[in-house]
């Protein structure tokens, strides 16, 4: 497929631009940035492949100068028939059609060779980027795509796809490899760990019943072993009874003997309480006779205490007086306490008042401060007259004050006219300074002028060179003209031969003649312009040389004038500039500053004289109204009786403490009553005291210490005779109590007697020994029946089995037989215990099995990894069969279609080397260079810059290849940017190689590139305006 | 009027398949392990939280020591607490039920509980028990057939004449080719058919109704057991069937959901379609157990082909995994292609037309399959024999793995 034109309906900033007639080979799209290259390639690959839709992260294009987005393509098909594409934005919108009409829709996929748009992208489109982005790679990622870009061209290495793949299936299993780190062996060794744990889990669940059984069996051993005991500690504890009851019981034995050895005697029936009621009456004679001895003693003590008491009577008759007195005792401590406060406040107010006095005043004191008027119009006229005089000294302060000012200012005119005058004079004259800055700005258009002369000069140069490499061509001037007259002869002979009935010869006379007239006209196209001279043949003489002298002289002369060389260079000119325009700044801002300076000076002259004089007068007359007020504030102190050397700035001052010590005097006075009144009533309390002390024989020089003794002495009067009254009321009741303790010891030695009685008996000794006889009979009945008793408390219902043990009467065979059985207790106790933990134990474990979680939680685990392993398995499956659809396409790719692309690129890469390198190796994924000693280099290791013209021969080549089948027009974007002047046009005869074999658009933004195309290469160039002008 | 609680296939601890579980919550974990343990007392809730009459269970409710003992407990607590709430339980047991010694770990059955025995000898009825429910006589047959199938003859021991009152057949049929057919359960004079075995709930025949409640709890063991509905409440009134209401009680469904990429033009999109599918707001407010398939080519496909994307769209939708309910994503399945016409690429000449040609076998291909590296012995003797997917499948899925190395743009 070739393209032969387009035309664009709306696209970016394109609007019906239309390109048509494009010939075979290389076609070089020329324009400045902005002007629309990127936009025409993608509008070309659009075409083909379809416009992106909004959702696609490509640049859509939208039509910004109107028109719907799209166009026409206009292609040759395969087999030279012209076909136009038609697409809109929609998808729908395709069209293709030939001069027999409308295509079927796969004929865009026919005439693409069914290249996808990736691979058009990867393999026939090749930008700046692809080529720039290699200098920033590595080694390694060199040699990769360098390798990629001749072997696969679908953007990615299949080397780069297996290593990826691999990487991914090898973490998970790699066939030969060692170890278990592998994820698919870790998976399976957990597995069979947590299968193995299943089953010995499931084991112990099948096992129940077996664990059952086992706890029947224990529980029947526990029953044996607590029943053995049981009969043992029954042994025991009869053991422990009879042994417990036997002295009892032994003492029973003898007691029934001694009663019957006692039972002849007969003895008196007493009562129960015979023996308790003859001691009662023996205690209570004795008690008796005892409590009357004690109250007969007592009454003694009490008569000796009562006599020994004494009481104060003198001090009795005054304790009355000495109580009203201590009464007053609280009044007369405050009293005194206030006494000795007065004094203080006295003594404060009297220096204070001294001291008011003394500001007052050197001859100011109680008398004439008694003496001074208390009224306010006295103190508001002594306000009003020293009030004058403050305002006469402020009046004279403020005349002052303003003369010295309106001094300072005049002074300070006179120095700023005398600076500006030094000022104009340093800065010089202005009007040269204006001059100077138009020399400057004369001399810098100069200068401009002759660079553009000099450009102007080259240029012609440039095109003379040209001109003469054409020239040198070979073409004589006569060949067009010839040319053409032939054509016109041939045309006229066809027209003859036509008209004159030789339709054959004239059909041939006029092929040849219209031959003939193109070739005239592309001679006409490639003759060079007339070339410039001297006018006789000699060397050439440009038009431009005359201006470049001319205005060099002319910059030589204006530069010496300004003191600079005769070529001033950017920088001497900027400098130049600069400090002229300075210079003048400088001097006409001094000289405006000079002529306001002189305008204030003539204003001040005039003024200073009147003013200097009016300020005199204005001193003097303050100083006039200050003695007058003075006078009269003298003379009212005098009239007043006030010190004579009171300041009127001190008048308030004066009252405050005038008024001040009045108060002082006020409080003074006051105080001083006070104080006379309390003396009075102290002196008469203490009167009142040494009046009772003096009737009681007491004295102190301490009115108060005094009355302290009175009080105590009567106190203690009072207290002696309370206690002689109380003791004599405790003689009177204990001689009452001895009375009657007398009448009852008689009257218990009666009943004592009585009870004696009782018994047969004639004294208590006789009586005691009959309850003696009675007592110990009962004491041997209480035995037997106490041995019953605990017989009965501690054999219970086994009575039989202990007499069967008491009649043997052995304690120290029971004793024997006791420890024994309590050996065999511990024995058997032991082996009950140890059973019966063991059932424990065995019963906590069933109840554990049967609750635990364990198989469920391990059954949960193993499905969790058999998921898992499969899930793994399956991954790797898919990524090692990937692997190896990659491995055995890059196997086939390799064998069959490497070969070509590798020729053809060492044939290119040869060229553009200059021979250096005439052949390429791949060994692997790697690609040598063989130089012409045969010595192999790794292409990666190459310069960038070689590398890069490698890659493109290496996509050329592809590019080439696939052609064979889909042979796609190349799409370069700035490719040769980079190209050093050696390789570039070597670069541009290898694209002039490929574009002999498919058609290659070359788009560019540099006028060289263009040239350097065109220089090496037929091409056709398409320039396209700049995006303003084309808007 | 009465109400029973009819249900099946309770599976206790029988445990999930098919979830991977990686990086799983441990209390999420445990949950999915105790979701049959758990469905059942949920299911014991529902009957006492109804007031039901009696529950019938038509076996499928524990398969042996295999699967530990603390189900056997857990059934036996859950019946006792039935007891407990004056609701009978009327039990039979199936082919995949555990053998009478297989119940070791509990002394026997609570008094309000009564199982049914297995088949009488030939020619005698199965056994039945009659009781008045809600004022009405209730007689229910039944038969129970521990870890061996069901004789032949079954169905002919059914009563065939009408009995006083209302008639259940008590009966678990099973799974696969011992299945009993249960188009022929008409024929007997049963009002309610009772049945166990299937996994999705299912009305064979209405008046007399034969009904097969589903399994309580879903394992994820194919399409058909991924939870739902798996309890019937039946009211009777006067003899006959009223109302069927189909009761959930399980505790975690089992989703596969596809999301298509095609129209989708971020990966927040992708990700909002995955949230709708598995939100348990879906799914009765359910836990969900989630494999996602994402397919289709489209402007999100080169995205998604970087395995730290996927990952990370994996750990959002996984971030409701310790919540209650949990979403738990289990697994994705990336099958999305790059956006290639391979009929085109098929009729290319590059490198893509010939990896196509050798994937798919063209002629003049080597047979790429000749030296594939096969799993050992010991991984595979772990694994099902077809890895889940046939060996078209993963071809086809490798051919896409392929294509997106060569097919992701400029490198």
């Amino acid at each position: 497929m070739r393209i032969t034109g387009w035309s664009i309906d709306g696209f970016g900033q394109f609007h019906k631009a239309e390109v048509t007639d494009l010939p075979p080979g290389l076609i070089v799209v020329h324009g400045p940035n902005e002007s629309g290259k990127t936009t025409l390639m993608d509008f070309v690959t659009g075409m083909l492949f379809g416009f992106p839709d909004r959702r696609s992260p490509k640049r859509r294009h939208e039509p910004v100068n109107g028109g719907s987005m799209g166009g026409r393509l206009f292609v040759l098909d395969q087999a030279g028939i012209p076909v136009t594409i038609e697409r809109g934005a929609s998808r729908k919108s395709l069209m293709v059609r030939d001069e027999h009409g409308e295509r079927s829709a796969t004929a865009v996929a026919d005439l693409l060779g069914h290249v996808t748009p990736e691979l058009f992208d990867n393999v026939f489109g090749v930008d700046l980027d692809a080529l720039q982005g290699l200098r920033s790679l590595d080694e390694d990622a060199v040699r990769e795509r360098i390798f990629s870009a001749g072997v696969v061209g679908a953007g990615r290495s299949a080397e780069l796809a297996l290593a990826t793949l691999a990487a991914r299936r090898d973490e998970l299993f790699k066939p030969r490899g060692r170890g278990d780190s592998y994820q698919l062996r870790t998976l399976r060794t957990e597995l069979v760990k947590a299968a193995e744990e299943l089953r010995s889990a499931q084991q112990v669940a099948a096992g129940i019943s077996a664990q059952r059984r086992d706890l029947d069996e224990l529980r029947e051993q526990v029953g044996v072993h607590r029943d053995h005991g049981r009969a043992l500690h029954r042994r025991l504890e009869l053991i422990h009874a009879v042994d417990d009851v036997w002295p009892a019981w032994s003492a029973a034995l003898d007691a029934r003997a001694q009663l019957e050895a006692d039972s002849e005697v007969v003895l008196p029936i007493l009562s129960d309480d015979y023996a308790d009621r003859l001691a009662d009456a023996r205690r209570q004679v004795e008690a008796q006779a005892a409590a009357t001895r004690d109250a007969e003693s007592e009454v003694a003590r009490a008569t000796d205490q009562l006599e020994a008491i004494e009481v104060d009577d003198a001090a009795l008759a005054e304790a009355p007086q000495v109580a009203a007195l201590d009464q007053q005792r609280g009044t007369e401590l405050a009293r005194r306490k206030r006494l000795i406060e007065l004094d203080g406040h006295l003594g404060h107010y009297r220096s204070e008042l001294d001291a008011q006095l003394g500001r007052l005043g050197p001859n100011c004191d109680d008398d004439w401060l008694a003496t001074r008027p208390q009224t306010i119009e006295s103190e508001a006229e002594m306000r009003r007259i020293s009030g004058e005089v403050q305002r006469a000294r402020t009046a004279l302060d403020r005349a002052i004050q303003t003369s010295r000012e309106r001094d300072r200012a005049l002074n300070l005119t006179t120095e700023r006219l005398n600076k500006a005058k030094a000022e104009r004079a340093a800065a010089g004259d202005p009007e040269a300074a204006r001059r100077r800055v138009q020399e400057v700005a004369a001399l810098y258009d100069l200068v401009a002028k002759l660079e553009q002369a000099e450009r102007d000069e080259q240029t012609q140069r440039i095109a003379l060179d040209a001109a003469n490499r054409s020239a040198g061509s070979g073409l004589p001037s006569w060949l067009v003209p010839a040319v053409g007259g032939l054509a016109v002869v041939a045309i006229l002979a066809g027209i003859g031969g036509v008209v004159g009935g030789a339709a054959a010869i004239g059909a041939g006379s006029l092929v040849v003649g219209v031959g003939l007239a193109v070739v005239a006209i592309m001679l006409a196209r490639h003759r060079p312009a007339a070339l410039p001279t001297d006018g006789s043949g000699g060397p050439v003489v440009l038009p431009a040389t005359a201006d470049v002298v001319r205005l060099a002289e002319e910059v030589a002369s204006r530069a010496e004038a300004l003191g600079v060389g005769p070529r001033p260079s950017t920088v001497d000119l900027m400098n130049l500039r600069q400090d002229a325009a300075e210079a003048h700044a400088a001097a006409a801002g001094a000289l405006q500053t000079h002529q306001e300076a002189l305008q204030t000076e003539t204003d001040h002259e005039d003024y200073s004289a009147d003013i200097r004089t009016v300020d005199r007068q204005s001193v003097a007359d303050a100083d006039a109204e200050l003695v007058r007020t003075t006078e009269v504030w003298n003379e009212w102190l005098a009239e007043h009786d006030l010190p004579a050397g009171l300041d009127p700035d001190g008048v308030g001052e004066f009252l405050a403490q005038l008024n001040l010590a009045r108060q002082t005097q006020h409080s003074l006075t006051t105080y001083t009553a006070d104080r006379a009144s309390e003396m009075a009533e102290s002196q008469a309390f203490a009167a009142a005291v040494t009046e009772v002390a003096e009737r009681l024989g007491e004295a102190d020089s301490d009115v108060i210490r005094l009355l302290d003794r009175l009080v105590s002495r009567t106190a203690a009067a009072r207290e002696a005779e309370r206690a002689r009254d109380r003791q004599s009321e405790v003689v009177t009741n204990l001689t009452q109590l001895h009375r009657s303790r007398a009448a009852d010891t008689a009257s218990a030695a009666t009943a004592l007697d009585a009870v004696v009685a009782e018994a047969g008996a004639s004294d208590v000794s006789e009586a005691e020994a009959v309850i003696h006889r009675h007592n110990e009979r009962l004491r041997l009945q209480s035995v037997i029946a106490e041995a019953e008793k605990a017989l009965e408390l501690r054999s219970g219902n086994r009575r039989d089995e202990s007499l069967e043990l008491l009649a043997g009467g052995d304690p120290l065979g029971w004793q024997a037989e006791g420890l024994e059985v309590e050996q065999q207790i511990v024995a058997a106790d032991a082996a009950h215990h140890q059973a019966a933990a063991e059932l424990t134990r065995a019963e906590d474990a069933l109840a554990a099995t049967i609750a635990s979680a364990d198989v469920a939680q391990l059954q949960f685990q193993v499905e969790t990894l058999r998921t898992q392993l499969q899930r793994a398995a399956r991954d790797w499956a898919v990524l090692t069969n990937a692997h190896r659809i990659i491995e055995a396409t890059r196997e086939r790719y390799k064998r069959e279609r490497q070969p070509m692309v590798v020729k053809r690129a060492a044939a290119l890469f040869a060229e553009i080397t200059e021979g250096r390198y005439d052949r390429l190796v791949v060994d692997g994924s790697t690609v040598y260079v063989v130089d012409t000693a045969s010595r192999q280099v790794d292409a990666a290791s190459l310069s960038r810059g070689t590398v890069e013209q490698l890659y493109l021969c290496l996509r050329f080549a592809l590019a080439e290849q696939l052609a064979t089948t889909s042979p796609l027009p190349l799409l370069l974007d700035d490719i040769l940017v980079n190209s050093d002047p050696g390789r570039g046009p070597r670069m541009a005869r290898a694209i002039g190689h490929v574009a002999e074999r498919q058609q290659v658009f070359m788009f560019t933004c540099h006028p060289w590139v263009v040239e350097m195309l065109t220089n090496e290469v037929p091409a056709h160039v398409i320039d396209l305006p700049s995006s303003r002008k084309s808007a | 009027m009465f109400t029973f609680l009819h249900a099946a296939d309770l599976h206790l601890d029988t445990p999930v398949t098919g979830v991977a579980g990686r990086n799983l919550p441990p209390a999420t974990g445990e949950t999915l392990r105790d979701a049959s343990i758990l469905a059942w007392d949920a299911l014991v809730d529902t009957a006492i939280a109804h007031g039901v009459d009696f529950v019938v269970l038509a076996g499928g409710l524990y398969a042996g020591p295999d699967f530990g003992l603390r189900a056997q407990l857990c059934l036996s607590d859950g019946l006792a607490r039935l007891g407990a709430a004056g609701i009978a339980s009327y039990v039979v047991l199936g082919h995949d039920d555990a053998a009478p010694t297989g119940w070791g770990a509990i002394d026997g059955w609570p008094d309000s509980t009564h199982v049914f025995g297995g088949s009488p000898p030939s020619g005698q009825p199965v056994e039945s028990v009659t009781f008045e429910a809600g004022g009405e006589t209730v007689t229910i047959h039944g038969v129970s057939n521990p870890a061996r199938p069901l004789p032949d003859d079954i169905l002919s021991r059914f009563p065939a004449k009408p009995t006083k009152g209302f008639s259940i057949g008590l009966l678990h049929v099973g799974q696969g080719p011992n299945r009993l057919p249960v188009t022929e359960l008409t024929t007997r004079s049963i009002g309610y058919w009772a049945l166990g075995g299937a996994r999705t709930p299912t009305v064979h025949h209405r008046d007399p109704w034969v009904v097969e409640p589903g399994t309580v709890q879903g394992r994820n063991r194919g399409d058909g057991d991924r939870g739902g509905p798996g309890v019937q409440l039946v009211t009777v009134d006067s003899g006959r069937v009223t109302e069927i209401q189909s009761l959930a009680v399980d505790l975690v469904r089992f989703v596969r959901a596809t999301v298509d990429i095609t129209s989708l033009q971020s990966i927040t999109e992708l990700v909002d379609r995955f949230q709708a599918a598995v939100d348990p707001g879906h799914h009765d407010g359910r836990s969900v157990v989630a494999e996602l398939v994402v397919n289709g080519s489209g402007t999100l496909h080169d995205e998604l082909v970087d395995p730290t994307a996927a990952a990370k769209i994996l750990k959002v939708l996984n971030a409701g995994a310790a919540t209650t309910p949990f979403v738990w994503v289990d697994h994705i399945d990336w099958r999305t292609r790059p956006a290639l016409d391979l009929d085109e690429v098929r009729q290319g000449t590059d490198f893509l037309s010939d990896l196509l040609a050798t994937a798919e076998g063209a002629p003049g291909t080597e047979d790429w399959q000749d030296h594939l590296p096969t799993l050992p012995n010991d991984v595979a003797r772990y694994l099902d024999t077809d890895l889940d997917l046939t060996s078209g499948e993963i071809t086809a899925r490798a051919l896409d793995l392929a294509l997106n190395e060569f097919a992701g743009g400029q490198a």
